[in-house]
């Protein structure tokens, strides 16, 4: 459980960062990167779901601390027709989905290669 | 299942790409915008001014300090004008980037290349009508080692630094929604800005309106119903006469159409437009501190962010200049400095010709005839991009030595148009920020070409003057403006300008005070030369005159609420005709139903638009349906109603108001009313009635409340991009049509900015605009200012001439500029 948390936290924490450094898209290459190598994981979709999540929602953590995140989330929900609490909703989910989905799809083509590890099958 | 799970997260996850990267619909790239930390997000980590900043321009020479007072206004200190100007360019670009884009971008004709094809008609009229060539060839003629270009460079140098440092978290919110970049500020879009300006002040199409007019009702009525000469003389230039003067003499009547029916087409509704702008100045003699004072309150669209920017410049020994520039011009355009203050309203003189030309080919044409021979037009092929570089559109735009052609009903029509022909207008205003004297302002402003204005300045001296700026063209033949011409003769060309000794003007005069309020700035008795047509309804300088009558010791407090009064001249006229018909018409038995419930309900009325205010809304339906009735000849045969949409013009209320005089015009008879001749009385009693019906049905019964004016009209101020989030809409305010702060029936034009200065050993001043000095919408100052406003408050103006002089509790943040490689 630990270790599994660990697991997520510094997933979590390459996400964040590759997400400052190189754009929302990175985290659909760092879920990929992690599902064709994550041998020792259980889920490897879910945990990089996770913790796309998670590091997203911290980097929101980051800019809330800075500005009016939740001021902004009613603007930006006034322009795309959202209530403005469902922005941040959105924003997390399509990380958790970018992430998770990219995962997930590495580990079903390495499965389909079969060079699967422990960690893929159901 | 594993590949089931597969197949679905690839379905996922191409989707999600797809939605990312691409935009779809109206939508941007999801990707992009939802980035967490370098997309929509990251606009919340600028929301405030950091405390203390450092930032570097190319170019400067020394370095300038930027103190930012409690209400976010920059006081930048500066060694040198170039080193200020860069400076302003800097501390604008942080605040009100993406407006500087947008604004840049709109009279260049290129919107398109950031909003797409939705912007295409908005850049075809800006190229069609030459705007940005006209500002390519002033900015061409300038002299490079002249101040004034040297300025706009080194403007253009501090927005391009900020734009330069942009990091990937510190574009503005619009870019994000757009998925943008800014573009690189160019010396000349200083010119376009001003262009841009006069496109909405000074372009109109009197002579076409007029031509759908004679189409109808002939030649004699059209002439009277956008006459020349204003029905009610309340001018700028105070004259020998008495005035208010009005003018009572009959209306001609309804003639015989002048033109072919092709002419006769809709007009646009202009009711919702409301230009609107008041300034005066009082003299010492007449203020209560014995100091003279100067009030102004330009009316323009209102939008967030404002189109000003609020700011106070020093270079020790050459400027001290505070007030509001437009985003994108070095200069103050509006304001005051240690000696001298100023502020402008916009006076419609007749600046803009059309010439019907005779082309040698409709379709393709390459020559236009004028003095029996065939002279070359010239082309150029405008290019309309898209936000990718695609071209998504192509025109071929014609000129004569008059100017572009546009084409109206099937017909080339070139014009001439003073705001294509500046060359000294943004030098004239840069100049005059550092006038010392009324005298040395009005020298100075000698050289302002476009917009029109009027301008009212008052000096520490005590000195107040008034006086019209801008070229005013001669014209040949009886010199009059307000038709076509034949554009196959020279001898339709302008013979001249308007001489400065004989343009509008005043200087301390006996009464004490100066004003103007977009009227007719002379009485025809003291000079009938031709100045325009179709003036505006002097309401608001009647009510204005008779505040400043009416005060012998006037404070600048009285100034603030006259800003807002809401006593309305146009009320006090009109009404007292109402109530007048309505006792004849119950005492001869002709009254129609619901009148003399109505003419109750408006004698209650205290003629004022407060807010509570619960007749008001009754009296404008009676002045809706009064010209509804009274206009019906306005309409095109064949169109159902009499709105005033399906008029083809609507003549100002003046004219309604001179028509008054006559009780048995022919222009009261409903021609659809073919078995009754109706007469003044009847259609004043049945326009009131009828307004008592309307308003009911829509406002409920008088007593619920629902008929307070906070419920019926409101100020609406939209985002640039009108986008309804970012906008403040429905706010309630005091004033209707008319009144000194009036609320058009949008709403969307209204006081954009407001002054009262007064100038004692020391200037003070109180000033406001709707809006704030930040464009960041999550800034809380992007729109601070707007309850203020909304309630006619006003904010004192700091104005240190040291650093050190601004006391340290009000100094919000602090930037540092330096020299850079």
């Amino acid at each position: 459980m630990v270790r599994a948390s660990l697991r997520v936290g510094l997933l979590a924490l390459a996400f964040a960062l590759a997400t400052a450094a190189f754009g929302w898209w990175s985290v659909a290459l760092l879920g990929a990167v992690w599902g064709g190598v994550a041998v020792v994981a259980s889920r490897p979709g879910v945990t990089a779901g996770v913790a796309a999540g998670v590091g997203w929602v911290v980097l929101l953590a980051v800019t809330a601390a800075q500005g009016p995140v939740w001021d902004l989330a009613q603007r930006v929900g006034g322009v795309l027709a959202l209530p403005g609490w469902l922005v941040p909703v959105v924003t997390v989910a399509f990380g958790v989905l970018l992430g998770g989905s990219a995962a997930e799809l590495a580990v079903g083509a390495r499965t389909w290669r079969g060079i699967g590890g422990g960690g893929v099958n159901d | 299942m594993t590949r089931v799970r597969t197949i679905a997260a690839a379905v996922v996850l191409a989707a999600l790409l797809f939605v990312g990267f691409r935009p779809v619909g109206s939508l941007p790239a999801v990707g992009r915008l939802l980035d967490p930390w370098s997309g929509v997000w990251s606009v919340a980590t600028t929301a405030h001014l950091p405390e203390h900043a450092v930032g570097g321009i190319p170019g400067l020479r020394d370095s300038v300090l930027v103190l930012y007072d409690d209400r976010a206004v920059p006081h930048v200190f500066a060694a040198s004008p170039e080193d200020a100007a860069r400076a302003m360019g800097y501390v604008v670009a942080r605040d009100r980037l993406f407006q500087l884009d947008l604004q840049a971008r709109a009279p260049a004709g290129k919107l398109t290349e950031l909003l797409g094809a939705r912007a295409l008609p908005l850049d075809r009229e800006m190229r069609r009508l030459g705007l940005p060539q006209s500002a390519d060839r002033a900015f061409a003629a300038l002299d490079s080692t002249s101040e004034m270009y040297r300025t706009m460079g080194a403007y253009a140098a501090g927005v391009n630094a900020w734009i330069d440092g942009l990091g990937r978290r510190d574009l503005p919110f619009e870019y994000h929604l757009l998925g943008a970049r800014p573009a690189r500020w160019e010396p000349v879009n200083t010119l376009y800005l001003l262009r841009r300006m006069g496109h909405m002040l000074a372009y109109s199409a009197d002579e076409l309106r007029r031509e759908r007019v004679a189409a109808l009702v002939g030649e004699a009525a059209a002439d009277a119903l956008f006459p020349v000469e204003s029905p009610i003389q309340e001018p700028v230039q105070p004259g020998a006469g008495e005035h208010p003067r009005v003018d009572s003499t009959p209306l001609p009547p309804p003639g015989e159409p002048a033109a072919p029916p092709s002419l006769v087409v809709r007009g646009p509704d202009e009711r919702g437009r409301v230009q609107a702008s008041n300034n005066w100045a009082v003299a010492p003699a007449k203020s209560a501190t014995g100091y003279a004072l100067l009030e102004g309150d330009p009316h323009l669209l209102l939008t967030l962010p404002s189109i000003w920017y609020e700011a106070h410049l020093v270079v020790p020994e050459v400027l001290d200049v505070y007030g509001v520039t437009l985003t994108g011009s070095p200069s103050i355009i509006i304001g005051f400095n240690r000696d001298v203050a100023w502020s402008f309203t916009t006076n419609t003189a007749d600046v803009l010709d059309y010439y019907v030309e005779e082309l040698d080919d409709s379709e393709r044409p390459a020559r236009y005839r004028l003095d029996g021979e065939w002279r070359p037009l010239a082309a150029r092929v405008e290019e309309y991009l898209g936000a990718r570089g695609e071209v998504l559109a192509a025109d071929t735009v014609y000129s004569t030595h008059r100017g572009p052609i546009v084409w109206r009903n099937g017909r080339a029509l070139s014009l001439r148009w003073t705001v294509l022909e500046d060359q000294g207008t943004s030098e004239a205003l840069y100049r005059a920020t550092t006038a010392r004297s009324v005298d040395e302002w009005l020298r100075t402003m000698e050289a302002y070409e476009a917009p029109s204005q009027t301008a009212v300045v008052a000096d520490r001296a005590g000195n107040i003057a008034v006086r019209a700026l801008g070229r005013v063209p001669l014209r040949p033949g009886d010199g009059r403006g307000d038709r076509l011409f034949d554009g196959t003769t020279s001898a339709s060309d302008w013979v001249g300008w308007w001489p400065l000794e004989r343009q509008p003007f005043a200087l301390n005069p006996q009464q004490g005070y100066v004003a103007s309020a977009n009227q007719q700035p002379i009485d025809p008795e003291d000079d009938d030369t031709y100045l325009g047509v179709n003036w505006f309804p002097p309401w608001r300088a009647m009510r204005i005159n008779r505040l400043l009558r009416e005060h012998d010791a006037v404070t600048p407090d009285d100034l603030r609420r006259f800003q807002t009064d809401p006593g309305s001249a146009r009320a006090d006229r009109f009404v007292p005709w109402f109530l007048a018909a309505s006792r004849r018409l119950t005492q001869a038995g002709r009254d129609p139903a619901g009148l003399v419930a109505a003419a109750a309900l408006l004698a209650e009325w205290d003629r004022r638009y407060t807010r509570e205010n619960a007749r008001a809304v009754l009296f404008e339906l009676a002045i809706e349906e009064l010209e509804d009735r009274t206009w019906d000849e306005l309409v095109p045969p064949g169109e159902g109603d009499a709105s005033p949409d399906a008029r083809v013009a609507t003549p100002m209320e003046s004219v309604l108001y001179r028509l008054l005089y006559d009780e048995r015009s022919a222009w009261w008879d409903v021609r659809a009313t073919a078995d009754v001749v109706e007469d003044r009385d009847l259609i004043l009693g049945q326009s009131l009635a009828a307004a008592l019906e309307r308003a009911t049905e829509r406002y409920g019964d008088p007593a619920d409340g629902g008929w307070r004016w906070e419920r019926i009209r409101h100020a609406n101020i939209y985002h640039l991009l009108y986008v309804r989030s970012l906008s403040a809409l429905g706010l309630p305010v005091q004033g209707g049509p008319s009144t000194l702060s009036p609320s058009s029936g949008s709403g969307v034009w209204g006081a954009s900015w407001r002054q009262v200065v007064e100038l004692g050993p020391e200037v003070t001043a109180r000033v406001i605009y709707p809006g704030g000095q930040s464009g960041n919408p999550v800034s809380p100052r992007y729109d601070d200012r707007i309850a203020k406003w909304q309630v006619g408050e006003l904010d004192s103006a700091l104005m240190p001439e040291l650093p050190s002089q601004l006391p340290a509790d009000r100094v919000l943040a602090t930037l540092v500029l330096r020299p850079e490689r």
